[in-house]
């Protein structure tokens, strides 16, 4: 070979490694695949099946100010008050790890001081409690409700429910302009049933 | 020399050019896998000096350092303890990402440059001590600061009273990355990086 076909060859050598690296850096690695988690979409009002029990999205409300017992929390955006019905399947669990995400992708989870308002459910036994998010003024449009059967080791988690809040336009227009106060209830046993966890 | 001699080891197979081709690849993959280029951009990029009032950029934060008072007890937020003052710097805080950042992260955002600085009782470091983050609008402690939403924030810093009264305070505001952990593959604000610094006169706190 002559030293110009050399160099050419040599050339598309390191131009193949570069597309290769590039193409590896975007594609999800076998991790990424094994850790995504099962998506179970649903919508206000539909029963929703996790591995751990089943859950039920009544509604939702908005204001710029929510109370549970002394304490009242106020917010420059919004608070999202997601209510639900929670049944565990066959043992003791608790909805740890709630989010909501926005359309655009943007995630807002719990915090102080409402970060533990629904408690732990019983097998068999719903329970209903109502969830503040604090979300930014032009993310309620659109708004989905990401409910994880488990937290596991600080991810995403196993076994995910993905419940369209039903925040349309008008909607969100709605509950953008809520100032009454909204009361955070405690959580309460509203009935019981059996449920069994997915498989 | 002794180079020569190992590469005429190859000399059927591999001639001058080739072996060219070969180091100038070992050097793209050495360089990409440590992290490419961007490590000695980060060296490059000094801390910003910024004015009270103005906004600085410490991702995921984007803080506007606003005012800052010395006090012996301040109310509602930290009753007078014996042996100690406060230092209280007033903030305006958006999250730019769009995941939240946790009320730890949140409070690891902040240093203050200040002599026998205490936390739990104990002495600790400028580059250790936590401020308590208070929201201004409810005055209920900061639980995470969610994606989009403007915060106003108290932070409040205690410091031995036997330090004489500071005139000025500097601030440090700290940026972080969100990347899955080396130890356990969960994923969180790691890598604290001080990104900008603010200079304010400590004012003593008007009477309520």
């Amino acid at each position: 070979m002559t030293t110009r076909q050399n160099a050419v060859t040599g050339l598309v050598v390191i131009a193949a490694l570069a597309a290769g690296s590039a193409l590896i850096s975007r594609v999800p690695g076998p991790q990424e695949i094994a850790l995504a988690p099962f998506l179970h979409a649903g919508t206000v009002g539909a029963p929703i099946h996790l591995r751990t029990g089943e859950i039920v999205v009544d509604g939702v409300q908005a204001s710029t100010q929510v109370r549970q017992g002394a304490i009242t929390a106020s917010t420059t955006g919004h608070w999202l008050v997601v209510t639900l019905r929670y049944t565990a399947a066959d043992t003791p669990a608790s909805l740890a790890g709630m989010t909501v995400q926005s359309r655009d992708g943007r995630t807002y989870s719990l915090a102080r001081p409402f970060q533990s308002a629904c408690g732990v459910g019983q097998p068999g036994v719903t329970i209903a409690c109502s969830m503040p998010f604090e979300l930014a003024p032009d993310a309620l449009e659109g708004a989905h409700l990401r409910v994880p059967a488990a937290l596991l080791g600080g991810g995403e988690g196993d076994d995910i429910a993905d419940v369209d809040l039903g925040i349309d336009a008008a909607t969100a227009a709605r509950l953008a302009v809520a100032t009454e106060p909204v009361r955070i209830e405690a959580v309460t046993v509203v009935g019981a049933q059996r449920v069994g966890g997915t498989p | 020399m002794q180079v020569r001699r190992f590469f005429g080891l190859f000399g059927g197979v591999l001639d001058r050019s080739t072996v060219g081709v070969l180091v100038l690849a070992v050097l793209f993959a050495g360089t990409g896998a440590a992290g490419g280029w961007s490590g000695a951009e980060a060296q490059e990029n000094a801390l910003v000096s910024a004015e009270p009032g103005a906004a600085v950029t410490a991702d995921p934060l984007t803080v506007t350092i606003k005012k800052a008072y010395v006090a012996d007890a301040i109310p509602s937020l930290a009753p007078a303890r014996p042996g100690s003052r406060f230092v209280l710097v007033t903030v305006t805080v958006e999250n730019t990402s769009p995941r939240p950042v946790d009320a730890r992260t949140s409070a690891a955002s902040f240093q203050v440059a200040l002599p026998g600085l205490r936390q739990f009782g104990r002495p600790v470091s400028p580059e250790a001590a936590r401020p308590d983050v208070v929201r201004a609008i409810d005055a209920t402690p900061l639980g995470a600061l969610q994606p989009g939403v403007v915060q106003n924030l108290a932070l409040v810093w205690e410091q031995d009273a036997a330090q004489e009264v500071p005139q000025q305070v500097s601030i440090v505001v700290v940026g972080h990355t969100w990347r899955v952990s080396a130890l356990d593959g969960s994923r969180q604000w790691f890598d604290p990086t001080p990104a900008a610094t603010v200079e304010l006169p400590l004012a003593p706190l008007p009477a309520v």
